[in-house]
């Protein structure tokens, strides 16, 4: 590998007026448009790519605290090499970022649509990759609700262990699955490579080295996955009282639809965006840690990575001060038992997602059971639970009145 | 203060006057009732909880048979409600309680005034504190228990309990019986308890079980046996369907089969059927709950066929086909009706009436109100239901 000078720490200059009303109407623009994007699936995909983006962003700045913040700011840290350079600024939805290179023709294609082409290819990626993992779990849910109650409906006692079993054995699949992904999906995001979140031995040891941010990663899940779970079943409160008047089903859909587009701009994207900035700075530290202490080498960090803990100064092994045998054993002991406890109190928060996942799709279902398999603050942000099927009333008597005899023989009530 | 709980008709009976409090005619002998003679009446709960849409509405319906057949036999109250203004849930429970006392009453689970008997989670069970309509029949009429019946599924066994009142009038005494999956495998185990064929661990476990379904039974006064009548029944009822509950139907089509085999073998003259399987859109599927609608409807149909192929009951059986509650109508929902959340739609159902004496295709369309079925069914079979709180309705008969 390269000799790269560490950058000298500068004090930085306080931010202007004017730079701070650019960055809150930016910032303002990136929640608008997040939010917009997460009313389909197709284009949350889009925001996964964004926030993976972002979370890169997180980790380095994570690591540019870490090391005290050397230079006049983060910005012009980033600027100094070209590994970096993208993450000046904030990612952009549409435009690639402005890099000083020849104006050639795929360079231009690259500045006009580079951020959209980044943001659908690692959205892609990270959604495939997560998928894989949550998946088992969540699909063995659906699968074994579906099933279940399907046996039960038609009272085949002779089957009825099928649905409850499975259903329980999902369970530790999705909650293994959980320990994992948070800091799988920040090593996929701070390297850019999907392979990167299948290193599963590094991963765990970087999970290891930070189990009690494990521990409050998971609480934040467990407190703000109220979201999504209170999101689905509101609308069993509400205009449904007694004296509840025929509702209109075009207001009832605009009314829905509203309501979604309002708590994905106020809830969801904060909830989702502290979720991966927390998870991002974890991921930072635990690299940063197990660097220091020599448990992971420098060939295992992508270049990226490597290059910016290295201007940071952040490479050098520091090994920890020798300890008495006893004081080892004693420390060992410490850490294994606080390992296991820590892992075991990850997993009961994580059972309390499942609990909400497991409540809120009993209480309304959701189309397609996707209340079951896309959890919108671990997978795709996808947060409209407005029903297929008041859609398709709103919209059959226009389609009857454009195409005659285009509706199905069979109508669900 | 330590006090010993005593069950009220024991201390009653300690002073000599539970015999009395039992019966009706205080201060006098038993009066002598005189046999019934009026018409045979099946109480169909259309449950656990239909709309009107996809019940009695011909463009969306999934109980044909009800919807294009039976309606033009008899006299079809499409607004029936269950009473908006006061605080009242809007299940099934309450609901049957409804049909069955003519009374609007507020519910709470037998834990909360015997907390000893321990919580339920979503207990439903309930005490009427005025008479059911088999104790008014029983009252007035010499209708042995076994021919006032409630046949009841497996999925809501409090509701089996819900024959007798608190009343202090009435009461156990003037019960009906009930016919469901957990009376039959009590009476096996009570069957293999009294013979001599098994070791001391399996007597031990068939005790246990037995126990354990006893335990169901959350009445303060608590049913004993069955009566020789359904004894028989439950015996033929293994003879032909054996003792695994494997081979009977199953779900709502039990309820039908129990009903048809009730109707023949034991001959009841008021009858009420727990149809309950519509509730499992409960959990998520809409499919459950049109194909529940679908099974209640041919269920009817078998009902209504055995009923025109017996002579006694032929042209002397009112059938009353009435929901225990509607369901939502969300359209904020993937399923609509997943619930009934005491929403307007979940107030809303019909009552259909038909057999002896009622007129043919006739529609009301004005509102009328669930608890005025008891009284209804009161007045066709002629006796008073003075607890009830409305009138009859009155377009039923000619």
């Amino acid at each position: 590998m390269n000799v790269i000078e560490p950058v000298e720490p500068i004090a930085p200059a306080a931010p202007s007026l004017g730079s701070v009303a650019v960055r809150a109407v930016v910032g303002l623009w990136n929640w608008l448009v997040a939010a917009t994007l997460c009313q389909v699936l197709v284009f949350s995909v889009l925001v996964v790519g964004w926030v993976q983006r972002v979370s890169r962003r997180w980790i380095v700045a994570r690591w540019w605290e870490l090391a005290g913040a050397p230079g006049a700011d983060f910005p012009e840290f980033v600027r100094g090499d070209v590994s970096t350079e993208d993450l000046a600024a904030w990612p952009s939805w549409i435009l690639g970022p402005k890099r000083n290179e020849p104006p050639t023709w795929r360079a231009r294609m690259r500045r006009l649509a580079g951020g959209l082409w980044e943001n659908l290819r690692l959205g892609i990626l990270s959604s495939i990759t997560t998928a894989i993992l949550v998946l088992p779990g969540s699909l063995i849910w659906a699968g074994a609700w579906y099933a279940g109650w399907q046996n039960s409906f038609n009272k085949g006692y002779e089957h009825a262990w099928l649905g409850p079993t499975l259903f329980i054995l999902g369970i530790p699949l999705w909650i293994a699955a959980m320990l994992y992904v948070p800091m799988a999906q920040m090593r996929q995001a701070s390297t850019a490579r999907w392979q990167s979140f299948f290193e599963v031995r590094l991963v765990w040891h970087l999970i290891q080295r930070r189990w009690l941010a494990s521990v409050g990663l998971a609480s934040l899940y467990a407190v703000l996955n109220l979201v999504p779970s209170l999101t689905k079943i509101a609308p069993i409160i509400g205009p449904l009282t007694p004296g509840e008047v025929a509702v209109d089903l075009a207001s009832a859909l605009s009314k829905s639809e509203k309501f979604h587009w309002n708590v994905t701009f106020a809830a969801l994207i904060p909830a989702l965006m502290l979720l991966r900035r927390v998870a991002a700075r974890n991921y930072a530290t635990a690299v940063r840690d197990a660097v220091q202490a020599g448990s992971i080498s420098e060939d295992q960090l992508a270049d990226g990575e490597w290059t910016a803990l290295q201007r940071l100064g952040l490479i050098a092994v520091r090994p920890a001060p020798e300890r008495s045998r006893w004081m080892r054993l004693l420390v060992w002991l410490g850490t294994r038992t606080g390992q296991i406890v820590a892992a075991a109190v990850t997993a009961g928060l994580w059972a309390i997602v499942v609990a909400q996942i497991l409540v809120s799709e009993f209480v309304v279902k959701t189309d397609m059971g996707r209340g079951w398999w896309n959890q919108p603050l671990i997978q795709m942000p996808w947060f409209d639970y407005t029903p297929q099927r008041l859609r398709t009333e709103v919209e059959q008597p226009k389609k009857d009145r454009e195409e005659p005899g285009s509706r199905s023989p069979v109508e669900e009530p | 203060m330590n006090t010993t709980s005593v069950p009220r008709r024991q201390f009653l009976s300690s002073l000599g006057l539970g015999a009395l409090a039992l019966q009706p005619g205080l201060f006098g002998a038993t009066p002598e009732r005189p046999a019934y003679r009026g018409p045979n009446v099946i109480l169909i709960r259309y449950g656990g909880g239909a709309r009107r849409r996809e019940s009695i509405d011909p463009r969306h319906t999934y109980s044909p048979f009800l919807c294009h057949e039976l309606t033009k036999r008899g006299v079809l109250f499409t607004r029936m409600e269950i009473d908006q203004f006061r605080d009242l849930n809007t299940s099934h429970g309450e609901g049957t309680l409804y049909l069955l006392t003519g009374r609007y009453q507020k519910f709470r689970d037998v834990a909360e005034s015997r907390p000893e008997i321990g919580r339920k989670f979503l207990g439903a069970r309930f005490e009427a504190t005025v008479p059911t309509l088999f104790e008014y029949l029983r009252d007035a009429f010499d209708v042995p228990e076994h021919q006032a019946l409630l046949i009841n599924g497996e999925d809501r066994a409090d509701e089996e309990f819900y024959n007798f009142s608190n009343h202090h009038l009435f009461g156990v005494e003037y019960r009906s019986q009930t016919l469901s999956l957990r009376r039959y495998k009590m009476w096996l185990l009570a069957g293999e308890l009294a013979g001599d064929k098994l070791t001391d661990s399996q007597r031990a476990k068939k005790a246990a079980a037995l126990a354990e379904l006893r335990e169901l039974d959350y009445r303060a006064d608590k049913e004993a046996g069955q009566g020789r009548e359904v004894d028989g029944f439950w015996s033929r009822w293994q003879d032909y369907y054996g003792r695994t509950g494997l081979v009977n139907p199953r779900g709502d089509a039990l309820l039908t089969e129990l009903t048809v085999r009730a109707l023949r073998q034991l001959r009841p003259r008021l009858l009420m059927v727990n149809y309950q399987d519509c509730d499992y859109v409960h959990w998520g599927y809409l499919d459950h709950y049109t194909r529940a609608l679908s099974i209640m409807d041919r269920g009817i149909e078998t009902i209504v066929r055995e009923v025109e192929n017996d002579p006694e009951y032929r042209n002397n059986t009112v059938f009353v086909v009435v929901p225990d509650c509607g369901r939502d109508d969300n359209p904020f929902m993937a399923v609509p009706c997943q619930h009934h959340f005491n929403t307007r739609s979940a107030h809303e159902i019909f009552a259909l009436v038909f057999g002896r004496g009622v007129p043919r295709g006739v529609t009301v369309d004005r509102r009328v109100s669930q608890v005025q079925i008891a009284a209804t069914i009161g007045r066709m079979m002629g006796f008073p239901t003075p607890h009830a709180e409305t009138q009859a309705l009155e377009e039923a008969w000619s």
